[in-house]
């Protein structure tokens, strides 16, 4: 049931993980680098110039962005699954990331004829908001259309998932198509993500509203664990229900958007993270919502070294790697349920 | 200590409840009772504040329900609702606690281990709440609840203060027979002893005939009876209400028995 007992040891143990990784997947690329060397020439130290650069300008910022798109990615969706009472939502599966991903496509191709207005007053940050109304949009929508009385419709909210998946989908599909804008990157990039072209912008941009977000949905572990059992019950136990609500709405599309922004669409890592975390920690929030954000940085990491390796010197794009783990994930999760003993 | 007077609920334009007056005291068992659709859980959810609009008036220690702050009304009043929905394997222990988010730790472990024993679940306290069965899921909820307010049954006890108040909607549904007479005396004693007031919707009139001090007959939405629970419970009317013959019996020394024909 769970795995250990001693939850803030659980986390450290996790973040240790997420900087072994971290290292470990800087040694791979075009240039086979060492660990001992990757980690001299984090610092610049390394005697190989190529190599500083390399690992300064290239491996870092990517790395840096796979933890962050991963940690926001997860958070958003142990919150959400708080949110909506049930396992199984994830931003990927309700729509959240496509609704953030067609906005995004939305400001890029549109920006300079009907969309000017909007990136004439948000200047450089036009997509990453864009992205995040994008994405607040669509999780109130959801909301609105799968909960009624303080429960959730878990049929009604996958449904219409799938709904906002197929429209979102297309209109960014079509968008693409008639789009020559080069701003504009591959259709591929926003339905199955990738971190390549990462860069120290992309680390800034997404990194502030992901930090936010980590370090604010903590405040309402508690109110999340009693909203488990209910709305009112959570309303009855003291918890003031229409600000944690609005809080995390507003906070899970945030870091949904943001991630986003700069990494497309990756499905999965959202569903998957917090699980492993409650099998691990148990279901409060307390340690879910942290564990899932080191979890999911651990899931981004080890996704993004998978598809750099497998058809090296070539890349698969990352969420092609997470949908291969996270789509079986979701068969035995859905398969579990059916015989419904504890999870 | 909380009540309401000449009291309309509308909801979609349907009238729920028309003219109800009810005035609960400390220290007593009071039940609602009622057929299906009379508007019981209603009630109780009025009393329960969950109707924002009809806040201002509830009068919940001589103070409209809409004046207190949340946490203020969570130490003083906990409510169980007719089903709770858990989806994810917290420990019985858990559940409980998490009725008192915002107390010490050590306090935390005394009071949901005080509750637990008294609702007989102690034993469960380290099991995963999913697996247990429909009554003991019933039993830890009973435990949460009760764990909300048990300070404040405390000080009322000890030094006076207001005494708190429990709104349960068919709190004993999935209880066995042994089960629920043990929920019903623990609620009655703790009544009692530490003045606090206990507000049951009830549909199993035997229960209500042994435990409770008082009771309101509701009959769509209106007040049918109201008042010392044997003068409610009386043939003609249950035999009115529920549109079924009925017969009483009264025994010596014992609550009286009611039993279908």
């Amino acid at each position: 049931m769970r795995l250990i007992k001693c939850a803030p040891c659980g986390l450290s143990v996790l973040a240790v993980v997420v900087l072994l990784m971290a290292v470990v997947s800087m040694t791979i690329g075009a240039i086979q680098i060492g660990w001992l060397d990757v980690v001299l020439a984090l610092f610049g130290l390394s005697d190989n110039a190529q190599w500083n650069w390399v690992v300064q300008e290239i491996r870092l910022p990517r790395v840096i962005l796979g933890i962050l798109v991963g940690a926001g990615l997860a958070v958003a969706g142990a919150a959400m699954q708080g949110l909506f009472r049930n396992p199984l939502a994830d931003p990927g599966l309700v729509g959240v990331s496509t609704g953030a991903a067609l906005a995004a496509v939305s400001v890029i191709v549109l920006g300079s004829t009907y969309l000017a207005g909007w990136t004439a007053m948000t200047g450089y940050y036009a997509v990453p908001i864009a992205a995040f109304l994008g994405g607040l949009t669509i999780t109130w929508l959801i909301y609105q259309i799968a909960t009624k009385d303080g429960r959730t419709d878990v049929a009604l909210m996958l449904l219409a998932g799938i709904a906002i998946n197929a429209i979102a989908g297309a209109a960014t599909g079509v968008l693409t198509y008639y789009s020559t804008d080069e701003a504009l990157r591959s259709l591929t990039f926003w339905t199955m993500g990738s971190l390549a072209s990462a860069t120290w912008t992309d680390v800034l941009v997404s990194g502030i509203p992901i930090l936010l977000a980590i370090g604010l949905l903590p405040y309402f572990a508690l109110t999340l664990n009693a909203f488990l059992m209910g709305e009112r019950v959570s309303e009855h136990i003291g918890f003031n229900v229409k600000l944690a609500k609005r809080a995390i709405i507003v906070l899970t599309a945030l870091s949904v958007g943001a991630a986003v922004a700069v990494s497309g669409v990756i499905g999965f890592v959202g569903l998957v993270a917090p699980h492993l975390v409650r099998l691990l920690l148990g279901p409060d929030h307390r340690w879910v919502l942290p564990g899932s954000a080191l979890m999911g940085a651990i899931l981004v990491i080890l996704s993004d070294s998978i598809a750099r390796i497998i058809v090296a010197p070539a890349e698969l794009p990352i969420g092609l790697v997470m949908a291969a783990i996270g789509g079986p994930f979701f068969l035995a999760l859905l398969l579990q349920r059916r015989n419904r003993v504890g999870f | 200590m909380i009540s309401v007077a000449d009291f309309n609920l509308t909801l979609n334009g349907k009238a729920i409840l028309q003219q109800v007056s009810v005035a609960i005291e400390a220290g007593e068992v009071f039940v609602i009772l009622g057929p299906n659709g009379a508007g019981k859980s209603s009630l109780l959810k009025v009393l329960a504040g969950e109707f924002e609009a009809y806040k201002p008036a509830v009068q919940f220690h001589q103070r409209p329900l809409s004046s207190y702050a949340p946490r203020e009304l969570a130490q003083l009043r906990a409510v169980m609702p007719q089903a709770v929905h858990l989806d994810f394997p917290f420990l019985a222990e858990e559940v409980v606690s998490m009725a008192i988010p915002y107390v010490g730790k050590a306090e935390v472990n005394r009071r949901v281990d005080e509750a637990l024993a008294l609702f007989d679940v102690r034993h469960l306290a380290q099991r995963n709440y999913l697996t247990l069965s429909g009554g003991e899921q019933q039993r830890v909820q009973l435990a949460r609840v009760l764990a909300q307010i048990l300070t404040a049954a405390k000080q009322a006890e000890q030094t006076g203060g207001l005494p708190p108040l429990l709104l349960l909607d068919e709190c004993t549904s999935s209880l066995d027979l042994a089960h629920q007479q043990q929920v019903f005396k623990v609620l009655r004693r703790l009544a009692r002893a530490v003045k606090m007031a206990v507000v049951a919707v009830l549909h199993d009139l035997n229960l209500a005939s042994h435990y409770a001090d008082r009771a309101l007959l509701l009959s769509e939405g209106k007040i049918v009876q109201q008042g010392p629970i044997h003068q409610v419970l009386t043939q003609s009317t249950i035999e009115a209400v529920y549109q079924t013959p009925v017969e009483i019996i009264e025994r010596p020394d014992r609550y009286p028995v009611i039993v279908p024909l």
